[in-house]
């Protein structure tokens, strides 16, 4: 019963993952990417990190020491590179608005 | 079971590799890295249940902290401040 539930929640953990690749391939914009592929990834690893927990309970401490490392790890890593992309004048995509400077989009003013 | 989900883990490595070789900007391929990083995270926790040795998740722990450093570090020096 809970290895099957560990099972489980990797299969689910794997389905993100591959979500957040899709992502990554279909958005327009650099900021999208980051988006799409940070949260997904995050809720990906939580949901594997606790189906290997589960599965083996002798592994559930450090899965859980893991799983707080890594909700502290990548709000920093995205903001980190957002941030870059942001003053690095990365191309935005034309629908999107930057609610930083105000401009509506790329063609009037520019990311940076 | 199990083998679905190293399916799963494989096939998004190599669709975020896309991204790797394509990506018009620098940032794109840094988040690309950053994604295949995760992915092996959750790669190497399961292959700790696939070969039943435990010094596998330990492993993970430190590939964790090195994949956080990685992204920062290279993150700070794309925009300018290292």
């Amino acid at each position: 019963m809970r290895e099957t539930i560990g099972t489980i929640l990797m299969v689910i953990g794997g389905v993100f993952y591959l979500l957040a690749s899709i992502g990554l391939i279909r958005m327009p914009d650099v900021f999208n990417r980051i988006q799409a592929s940070t949260k997904a990834t995050t809720m990906g690893n939580f949901s594997i990190l606790l189906g290997v927990g589960l599965y083996d309970p002798s592994l559930l401490g450090k899965a859980l020491l893991m799983i707080i490392f890594i909700s502290l790890k990548s709000p920093i890593g995205s903001s980190v590179l957002t941030r870059a992309a942001y003053f690095g004048g990365a191309y935005r995509d034309p629908n999107s608005k930057d609610y930083i400077s105000g401009e509506p989009n790329q063609e009037e003013g520019g990311a940076a | 079971m199990m083998n679905l989900a190293f399916s799963l883990i494989g096939l998004s490595i190599v669709l975020s590799l896309f991204r790797l070789f394509r990506g018009p900007e620098s940032v794109d391929r840094m988040v690309s890295l950053d994604t295949v990083n995760m992915n092996v995270i959750g790669l190497i926790s399961m292959l700790t249940l696939y070969y039943h040795n435990n010094l596998f998740i330990d492993i993970a722990i430190a590939y964790t902290v090195l994949a956080f450093l990685e992204t920062t570090v290279l993150g700070r020096y794309l925009e300018g401040k290292l």
